[in-house]
């Protein structure tokens, strides 16, 4: 039973400890089959692995040109999220990773790298801190609308071509554009204009650059002659890789205190006497609860989440989020089960969820990925129990980092939701049964985002409406489509 | 420099009448480069006064200003922050010949925005899926367009396409029996339903599509009458529905219902045996038309258009029921549309 | 929660990872478990190489090792080398970035026993080794079996394997379904005290050593347990081997014979049995389909095909198990039934209905077609109006419009099945000629037989000599679960595979019931435990002499052989001259068969072999019962034999002529009830009628019935 995730600690962290002796090649192979076989799983530590091998292979790069790097890590990226592409923060780090990348080579291209290099405590205001210049400094940039002008150049290669040569050309346009824009924004009188000229307008203004004579598509703008920019790679080539690793610890950090961060607002959403539901073991939501419990009494409602999870929620139920954490094993703190802090736990099956809900006041969620419009997968019975909730005007808050929240939009939810072994549900021992009858177990349930009320995340709490706007702000729009697989 | 022989209107109308790709606010800008192009226009606020002049003219006598208003502000917007930079003085002329010469760019551009939706759509319809759609708008039909050419690469894609077809035969009509005639030419099966029968069929179809003449600022848009109806169904069958819209048909406009659109429709007629009610309002409108007229040259015909016909009729959905607008820069939640249009005026 | 391959508390984890630092751990594979139970299809191709749910068996194996953290692998591949080399060259598993070095080894080994024995000579294994087929689905979670096999042999050197076994009910559909292991385990020490293959509510009673009930307090008796051949060892396991050349198959020649003297050797095999994820072995065409609905049907998760093991694929999932790759085109009106696998490029006609189905890639399939339980591998094309039920057609089969394939029907590579043609359940079409030595199949096309494939269609029915026939009347016509026995040839009985067993057993027991008028008398006092053992033994025996005298190999060997056969399955001298009589009988069959006259034929076979009935068979004058028997069965064995009558009639002239048999040992069996109980045998004797009275009459007259036989040509 206890083998049930400790299984996946070694996984990983063996998987770690082997980035340091193998090549890059071989563990980026390692990973993806750690990933097929589901030996490693779970947001949290498919993030924390991907992190690190990418910290290993930019480390690696002899980075002469950073559009290299980015393509080296497209690649890899889009190796790993092929591997599972059902674990979506995978694809998250990556697409993070690659944001960084870009973040600093315009940095470097405009004159204030400053910002977004700026070495930061890993507290969340901090993060906001370190976090502001850089969303400013090319605000619009984020914005899903920022590359209009680059599109049509990456979407036309899209259907026929195969994905890498039109993520390249992405990768081209968003290069040619990238450099320009803090280049009008330094110019203008007032920095507001800088977005502008990336936004709607940008299919006007797009052109400008070029000179009046030149037929456009051909040439380019004054300011990206080769040469000059070939001289700024130069000077980039010393301490682009540098930040870059910068940006990338910065991001395991963030990884490390994403819940410590998400429970700083634990006592804002959870009151004296209230009467809180949850399911599955997830190490948020435990350390969320316990920060809460420190200082009010409330009672916890945990659904048991059989046939895939039920193992460890007991076990976590019982002493502590220690067996759930799934962190790596250097990282065992192990803080003691709610009901050591004075906290009456319930545990019921999932089939009484309805039943109880009236009297909840608050249930509380952990994703296993929330997606760009606002809605989550989570473990299967999730959207049981937010329907439930619905129906009695419960609030539904799930926690999630942002590693979790995935830019991909939800084309066909069916295809994110992964089905698990049967004989969870019913043994395998029972032969003449499964030989008779259709066994399923699915182990995720979409949540469609109009049944969610607030999410929580490590830069605070926002409607599920709002969520794009985070999403904006962590990802590149050229970054979105990494595979043709994530979709 | 009113007084000159450039109509823009007219050069409106041509314009969308050469090109039925042409989406009517990229027809405004076309029209107003062009107004540009025939005006000696030598100092900025000379040239920006000019441009609101033609503005204004091309709204007051076209009847439904709303999706060129689209056009109209972004390129007045565009004006304004390129050629009020003290730096960029110099800049005018350069800048004026580019919108000059490279008139056509624009359009090029607003049609590769089209494809890159077209693009998009592919991703959003699966095998086994019925779609439901109404009415001709160009992008909806170039996305299923595409979505049916995919399938042979992408392994194959079978869907089906519900049409809804509004009753009175006009130009719009001809639009959608051409997506129909493309569709079934591409093997797929397609169904023409009058817009009575939505609610009838909305049961077996797992996605809408909708086209838009504009997406105001609350996420809502505004389109062919019936569009929204579709929308309160899908919600009440809990379909998704997808708004398909390029993005300069962003329109800066609040409307809190339908009457709040700020066009003359008459849709809603009440008669008794004297006839129409609403006199009154054909007389303030007649002597408004004559406003135009002493600005304009011979705008009577612009005048008697400036009422609606029913088949060019449009209505206001609400964001609430729209689960998502795809651009040619991916979708986008209704609440993100404002921030858009916010990115562009302050 | 998907079984996890690293697995068992942090402790042993961390310490197993440590004890694999010091010494890699390594596996050997056997790519050909050495026998046929995948004819036709492994006339052509290697078995480790067909495809299961459109990934190669082998990648399944390997995935497996990696996941147990496994360093070297060594790959026994029996035909087909070439083939199974070629395949790795392109496969990641070679590549630097590999996660085990892999070595592939070509042997002739003919048996698992042979390899290992092999393999200790070439000492490539430096310690505990992990020992699997290369038909092994599975994602047992190894770390804490190894681990405990690490401890145990730390305190004991002579523990020298652990059996890794899965827990499974009583009926399971990757069983085998008429015959099971049976462990007897001390739950105490996890010891496999004593092991037997039990048929479900037959075997009357286990023989279990009372010294074994002496020495152990309490003993289980599990006949639960799914046996994959998933062996942890220690290289004394192959010392054990080299000593025991007798020793071929991992159970019931090696795991046997352990036990057997544990008095003496006081060697200890222990189990490790697993009630966590999934594990079988593609051992036949029944295991073949119960696996790929397994697998389909993600009770082998996460080795579902979504998963992709193979670079180029590119599966997804859809509602109901149904995989689809990249490509694939549906017509509008064809329907994808549950649990279905359409591999890339492949399109399916208007009206189609697919269901339970595996479709490889770029196959065609037609319209209105309905594939219900069907295997359908790459490039296949299935005409218009065809129904395919539990069956399978191979690579580059055509199966034209019209037809039905019933279940159980195999149709194998490039074979054409003309238009509006009825394969039913129990043919095996195949185009390549196989040869009857060894499974290696000659490119030489045979002749195509119309009957079977229709006219225009290419392929013939695969030979069956006259055991599977019996097999084949024995069998329930159909279903895929019986090809197992049917798919057994007689190139397949020369090995020694535990699985092989378990089919020559069955169709052995069966032929007892087909005959058990001949052998009443012979057979009636044995019990039903031996008789199963004589049953192998005969069969194995005889197909090895056989085999023996094809190659024309030297009588001492043959006899050498036929000896170590003896002891290994401690058969009785009557058994032995059973044998002997049906060898030699078959194979002159065979010579006649191929054109040879009888005369010619007889004395080719004999006169180099006499030792072999000398030692069969004693001359002693006044004790003939044995001569007789061996007449006897000599007899009985020609009844099926065509020109069985000369035969016998060449035979005994030769056996009187060299006086292997006396004058009155042909008496005798004249006079024996037995050698007329049936017609057919009087028949056969019918010819030999004037000899055996000349030889009564007088032993001086030889060059009379000389020309007798003279005549009689």
């Amino acid at each position: 039973m206890p083998a049930a995730t400790v299984g996946q600690t070694p996984s990983l962290s063996t998987f770690v400890k082997s980035l340091k002796t193998n090549s890059i090649e071989s563990s980026i192979e390692l990973l993806a089959s750690l990933l097929k076989r589901r030996q490693i799983k779970n947001s949290r530590q498919c993030a924390l692995a991907t992190a690190q091998l990418l910290l290993r292979v930019v480390a690696a790069e002899r980075i002469k040109d950073p559009q290299k790097l980015i393509d080296r890590i497209r690649d890899v990226g889009r190796r790993l999220v092929a591997a599972q592409p059902r674990e979506m923060a995978v694809g998250n780090i990556v697409r993070r990773i690659l944001g960084v990348v870009r973040e600093v080579i315009e940095s470097q291209a405009g004159d204030d790298g400053s910002g977004s290099s700026a070495p930061s405590t890993p507290t969340s205001p901090a993060h906001r801190q370190s976090k502001r210049p850089m969303i400013s400094h090319s605000f619009s940039s984020f914005t899903p609308l920022s590359h209009s002008a680059a599109m049509p150049y990456d979407m036309h290669p899209r259907p026929g071509t195969p994905m890498d040569s039109s993520a390249s050309t992405v990768d081209g346009m968003a290069d040619l554009a990238a450099p320009r824009r803090p280049g009008l924004a330094s110019s203008a009188s007032y920095a507001s204009t800088a977005p502008q000229n990336a936004s709607l307008l940008s299919f006007l203004e797009h052109p400008l650059g070029r000179s009046p004579a030149g037929t456009p598509p051909s040439r380019n703008s004054p300011r990206m002659t080769p040469v000059q920019s070939s001289t700024e790679l130069n000077k980039e080539k010393i301490d682009i890789k540098a930040e870059v690793i910068d940006g990338i610890k910065e991001l395991l950090d963030e990884l490390e205190v994403v819940d410590t961060q998400i429970a700083e607002s634990a006592l804002d959403h959870i009151h004296s006497n209230e009467t809180i539901l949850t399911t599955t073991s997830s190490q948020t939501v435990q350390k969320f609860l316990s920060t809460a419990a420190r200082k009010r009494k409330f009672t916890v409602i945990h659904a048991e989440a059989y046939p895939n999870d039920h193992e460890i929620t007991h076990a976590t139920i019982l002493n502590g989020g220690k067996k759930s954490s799934g962190e790596d094993e250097e990282a065992d703190e192990r803080w003691k089960p709610l009901t050591a802090l004075g906290i009456t736990v319930i545990l019921i099956p999932d089939t009484a969820v309805f039943a109880l809900m009236s009297r909840i006041n608050k249930v509380i969620l952990a994703p296993h990925t929330v997606l760009a419009n606002g809605s989550l997968l989570a473990a299967a019975g999730a959207s049981t129990i937010a329907l439930a909730a619905q129906a009695h005007h419960v609030p539904v808050v799930v926690l999630s980092g942002v590693y979790k929240l995935s830019p991909v939009y939800p084309f066909d939810t069916q295809e994110l939701i992964e089905y698990g072994d049967p004989g969870k549900v019913v043994p395998f021992e029972e032969g003449d049964f499964m030989s008779k009858i259709d066994v399923q177990n699915p182990l995720y349930d979409f949540v469609d985002a109009e049944l969610v009320s607030l999410y929580v995340t490590n830069l605070g709490g926002c409607a599920p409406s709002f969520l794009y706007r985070i999403v904006a702000d962590h990802y590149r729009v050229e970054d979105t489509d990494l595979s043709a697989k994530t979709g | 420099m009113a007084n000159e022989p450039f109509n823009i209107v007219s050069t409106y109308r041509r314009l969308l009448a050469e090109d039925e790709d042409l989406t009517m606010p990229v027809a405004a800008i076309e029209a107003l480069i062009q107004g540009l192009a025939n005006t000696p226009a030598s100092t900025v606020s000379e040239t920006l006064d000019l441009v609101s002049k033609l503005t204004a003219q091309l709204k007051q006598s076209i009847p439904n200003s709303i999706s060129l208003s689209a056009g109209t502000d972004l390129f007045q917007q565009y004006l304004i922050s390129n050629l009020q930079r003290p730096s960029d003085r110099g800049d005018f002329d350069q800048i004026r010949a580019h919108l000059v010469q490279n008139g056509k760019l624009f359009v090029e551009r607003a049609k590769a925005a089209r494809e890159t939706i077209a693009g998009f759509g592919r991703h959003f319809i699966r095998d086994g899926d019925v779609v439901l759609t109404n009415g001709g708008s160009r992008v909806v039909g170039s996305l299923l367009r595409s979505a049916a050419e995919s399938s042979n690469n992408r392994g194959s894609i079978r869907f089906k396409v519900i049409y809804v077809i509004s009753p009175n035969k006009t130009a719009m009509e001809d639009e959608s029996t051409a997506n129909i005639a493309a569709l079934r030419e591409r093997d797929i099966p397609v169904a023409t339903i009058p817009s009575t029968a939505v609610a009838y069929c909305i049961g077996q179809v797992t996605q809408c599509f909708v086209g838009a003449e504009g997406v105001v600022e609350n996420g809502g848009i505004v389109s062919r009458m019936g569009t929204y109806q579709i929308g309160m169904l899908a919600k009440a069958a809990g379909k998704p529905f997808y708004v398909v819209s390029e993005s300069h048909k962003f329109v800066r406009l609040y409307p809190i219902n339908q009457q709040d659109l700020g066009i003359e429709q008459d849709v809603v007629d009440f008669r008794t045996a004297k006839g129409s009610v609403k006199d009154d309002e054909g007389a303030e409108r007649s002597e408004r038309d004559e406003g135009v007229a002493d600005m304009e040259g011979k705008e009577g015909a612009g005048g008697k258009a400036a009422i609606c016909e029913p088949h060019e009729a449009v209505d206001y959905t609400p964001p609430h029921l729209i689960s998502g607008i795809i651009t040619e820069s991916g979708v986008l939640l209704p609440s993100a549309v404002s921030e858009e249009l916010i990115k562009i005026w302050f | 929660m998907p079984p996890k391959a690293k697995k068992g508390a942090p402790a042993q984890k961390s310490k197993t990872s440590e004890d694999e630092r010091e010494e890699p751990l390594q596996a050997v594979v056997f790519a050909d478990a050495f026998e046929t139970t995948f004819v036709p299809f492994t006339l052509e191709r290697p078995r480790c190489l067909l495809p299961l749910a459109n990934t190669p068996l082998i990648e399944y194996t390997f995935d497996f090792l990696a996941s147990a953290g496994v360093e070297e692998v060594f790959l026994y591949s029996g035909n087909h080398t070439d083939q199974v080399e070629e395949y790795f060259k392109k496969s990641k598993w070679t590549r630097p970035t590999a996660p085990f070095s892999l070595e592939i080894i070509r042997s002739n080994a003919r048996s698992v026993g042979d390899a290992m024995r092999d393999l200790d000579q070439k000492q490539l294994i430096t310690g505990d080794f992990i020992c699997v087929y290369g038909d092994v689905v599975a994602n047992l979670p190894m770390e804490t079996a190894i681990a405990a096999h690490r401890s145990r042999r730390e305190k004991d050197k002579k523990s020298i394997m652990t059996m890794v076994l899965r827990e499974a009910g009583e009926a399971h559909r990757t069983k085998s379904q008429n015959l099971c292991p049976c462990f007897v385990i001390d739950p105490v020490t996890e010891r496999c005290v004593h092991y037997e293959q039990v048929r479900p509510r037959q075997t009357p009673r286990l023989d279990i050593a009372e010294e074994v009930l002496k020495d152990h307090v309490e003993v289980e008796v599990r006949e639960d347990l799914v046996d994959c051949g998933i062996d942890i060892c220690t290289p004394e396991v192959l010392a054990q081997y080299t000593d025991n050349f007798d020793w071929q198959a991992p159970r019931r020649g090696f795991l046997y014979g352990v036990l057997k003297d544990f008095e003496t050797m006081q060697l200890s095999v222990h189990t490790h049995v697993t009630s966590e994820g999934y594990a079988a072995r593609v051992k036949n065409l029944q295991a073949f389909d119960a696996v790929s609905r397994d697998v389909v049907a993600r009770w082998a998760y996460p080795l579902c095909p979504d998963v992709n093991m193979v670079a180029d694929q590119t599966f997804q999932l859809g509602k109901g198990c149904v995989y689809k790759e990249d490509g694939v085109v549906l017509a509008r009106s064809s329907v994808l039934g549950r649990k279905s696998v359409l591999g890339k490029a492949t399109s399916v006609g208007e009206g189609s209905v697919i269901q339970e189905s595996v479709v490889g890639r770029r196959c065609v399939i037609g319209k209105r077609v309905r594939l219900d339980g069907a295997y359908i591998w790459d490039d296949a094309r299935i005409g218009d109006d065809t129904i395919v039920e539990r069956a399978i057609v191979a690579n580059e089969a055509a199966v034209g419009k019209g037809c039905h394939v019933h279940p159980g029907a195999l149709i194998s590579y490039g074979v054409r099945v003309a238009d509006g043609t009825v394969v039913n359940g129990s043919s095996r079409i195949t185009k390549a000629k196989r040869r009857r030595s060894s499974g290696a199949a000659q490119a030489g096309k045979a002749t195509t037989d119309p009957k079977i494939v229709g006219e225009g269609g290419e392929g013939y029915e695969l030979a069956v000599d006259d055991d599977e026939d019996e097999k084949l009347e024995s069998l329930a016509p159909g279903d895929i679960y019986n090809m197992s026995n049917a798919a057994l040839s007689d190139d397949s009985i020369s090995t020694l595979d535990s699985d092989d067993e378990h089919e020559s057993l069955d169709e052995d027991s069966k032929r007892r019931s087909s005959r058990s008028e001949s052998f009443a008398s012979i057979n009636s006092d044995e019990s039903g435990d031996t008789r199963r053992r004589a049953a192998d033994f005969h069969h194995e025996a005889t197909a090895s002499i056989v085999d023996a005298l094809q190659k024309n190999e030297d009588v001492n060997n043959i006899q050498l052989e036929l000896q170590a056969l003896k002891l290994s399955s401690n058969a009785e001298d009557k058994q032995v001259r059973r044998t002997v009589a049906v060898g030699l009988m078959k194979r002159i069959a065979g010579l006649v068969e191929s054109g040879t006259s009888p005369k010619d034929a007889v004395s080719k076979t004999l006169s180099p072999n006499k030792l072999l009935i000398q030692r069969s068979v004693s001359t002693n004058k006044e004790e003939f019962s044995e001569q007789v028997e061996f007449l006897l069965y000599m007899q009985t064995d020609l009844v099926h034999r065509q020109q069985g009558d000369k035969i016998l009639l060449f035979v005994c002239n030769v056996l009187a002529h060299d006086d292997l048999i006396e004058a009155e040992g042909f008496e005798q069996w004249w006079e024996d009830p037995r050698s007329s109980a049936t017609e057919e045998l009087a028949e056969v004797r019918k010819e030999t009628k004037q000899l055996v009275d000349v030889l009564v009459a007088s032993d001086d007259d030889d060059d009379e019935d000389e020309d007798e036989d003279d005549e009689s040509d």
